[in-house]
């Protein structure tokens, strides 16, 4: 999928260019196109994925506005055009996925995205009608990768999503939990079960995971999302009334968006952050942090030192 | 639905909308239902000049405005964005099926009506009156929250005790007010949620 895209990226760009030289759009598209994007492997195939993806929390849950749907299409628009594609959604985010269907079907995106939903009930025969619904909602026939939302009735769910994936249905199955909640609980599940995917809760202000969930996924080949990369929002808003470290430039990056994406998705463990925002500048900032190069470790520490030193 | 993982959460997690999408959310159900707007502030001065005299028909008229903030406001408008949408409907429903039953009660059994003081009935009426005014717009200073009698909870139920101080005594009041005073306590957490 990622060849494909990129090919028809290319070959779009290159075609708009020739046909229309002075169009600033056309050049960022094509600029876009031609500059690596940053990725990492999912463990149990090796398949890579852009390092930074979209959160839906709060933010797609606009109901039937429609004013509000076509803005949150251009939101996805600019997050697919800087090369990205992990959706992240859930049937606990009220109308997200419903958005979602409607920004991807008026993109015709399908085959960009690389969908990522979740189960959320205790109940293991509305856990099978939930994912029929997602479905609809999102207007796909398959997902990439199907998880457990919070942990909820992981008993049951479980052995539901190993049936979808044998069925083809989904690619990957996996567990989430968030706010830094249930470390321990997750941790049982990650010895014991075949998960393709693992996410939490990680950021320069909460790095509880550092100790034991990092370590244990990369053991055993867990891929990670990372949510609430700008811990809900509040420590973005109060890293950006900060200066940035003269030395940000250094690091590849232009803003304190990149900055913190940057410490999370370098962690050799991390895969993918799924920043959430309603916002075109907001989503063009966090793309930013798909590009350029990930920092060493030395360089993760001489941020979160200055980090914790504001 | 899983209710035990929402204690997972803090308030405004789980409220899962931002202020803009209540906003444009109230926008917009103002937008499509002007004219009900026209209409509840007409009934409001038919009930205040004349239904007031007729407590079993002014029941009645309150069954059908708590009906429509039931089907009007909770589940076309509110549900849209909050998942709790049809179960706070279903409890509005509920207020307004309590209205018919005191409608029919007050009319095989006038007794459970009380009649107000001269004080007590201005009183009622002028909390009703001040149902009119869209205190929610007013106090955020935003004109998309312009919700007033029949439209938005906090003013009908201003109207709902007013009309209540009227006419209800005992029992009767408690069950006339009580969903209502709840339907707001819901409102104010989730606005104080949003805010």
């Amino acid at each position: 999928m990622q060849r494909r895209t990129f090919i028809g990226k290319l070959s779009c760009a290159g075609i708009a260019i020739l046909f229309n030289p002075f169009n600033l759009s056309y050049s960022l598209q094509a600029k876009e196109a031609i500059a690596p994007i940053l990725k990492k492997k999912i463990p149990s195939t090796r398949e890579m994925i852009p390092v930074i993806g979209m959160g839906t929390w709060i933010t797609f849950n606009v109901g039937k506005i429609k004013s509000l749907r076509d803005q949150r299409t251009e939101v996805l628009k600019a997050f697919l055009n800087a090369g990205g594609t992990v959706i992240d959604s859930s049937p606990m985010y009220g109308s997200s996925e419903e958005v979602l269907g409607y920004a991807i079907n008026k993109l015709a995106a399908q085959e960009e995205v690389f969908a990522a939903t979740k189960t959320w009930t205790s109940d293991a025969a509305e856990g099978k009608e939930q994912f029929k619904e997602s479905q609809s909602l999102w207007g796909l026939s398959d997902f990439e990768l199907q998880q457990v939302h919070n942990l909820v009735n992981w008993q049951d769910h479980l052995p539901f999503l190993q049936e979808l994936k044998k069925e083809g249905k989904i690619r990957y199955l996996g567990i989430t939990t968030s706010h830094g909640r249930r470390h321990a609980a997750l941790a049982r599940l990650m010895e014991q079960y075949d998960l393709d995917f693992v996410q939490f809760t990680y950021n320069l202000a909460n790095r509880d995971v550092e100790n034991r969930l990092l370590p244990l996924a990369r053991e055993k080949q867990i891929a990670i999302i990372v949510n609430r990369p700008f811990g809900g929002g509040r420590l973005i808003r109060h890293l950006k009334k900060q200066p940035l470290p003269e030395w940000h430039q250094e690091l590849a990056c232009n803003n304190w968006p990149e900055l913190a994406l940057k410490y999370i998705v370098s962690h050799p463990a991390v895969t993918v952050a799924i920043p959430a925002t309603s916002k075109l500048e907001h989503m063009r900032e966090n793309m930013g942090a798909v590009r350029g190069r990930l920092l060493v470790e030395e360089e993760r520490q001489r941020l979160l030192k200055y980090v914790v030193d504001l | 639905m899983d209710w035990q993982t929402l204690l997972d959460y803090r308030l405004n997690d789980l409220l899962m909308l931002s202020p803009e999408v209540y906003e444009a959310l109230h926008q917009s159900y103002l937008q499509q239902y002007a004219f009900m707007q026209w209409c509840f502030w007409l009934l409001l001065l038919v009930q205040v000049i004349w239904l007031v005299r007729y407590p079993v028909v002014l029941q009645l008229s309150l069954a059908l405005t708590w009906a429509w903030l039931a089907y009007g406001y909770a589940y076309q408008t509110l549900s849209q964005v909050i998942l709790a949408g049809p179960l706070f409907a279903a409890f509005l429903t509920v207020q307004s099926f309590i209205y018919l039953v005191l409608a029919v009660a007050s009319k095989l059994n006038p007794s459970i009506l009380r009649s107000a003081s001269a004080s007590s009935f201005k009183f009622g009426i002028a909390i009703a009156v001040a149902g009119i005014v869209p205190w929610q717009a007013i106090v955020a200073g935003k004109a998309a929250l312009s919700l007033s009698y029949g439209m938005g909870i906090l003013p009908t139920t201003l109207v709902t005790i007013g009309f209540a101080i009227v006419h209800c005594k005992g029992w009767g009041r408690w069950l006339a007010i009580s969903i209502p005073i709840l339907s707001s306590l819901a409102i104010l957490i989730l606005l104080f949620g949003l805010h």
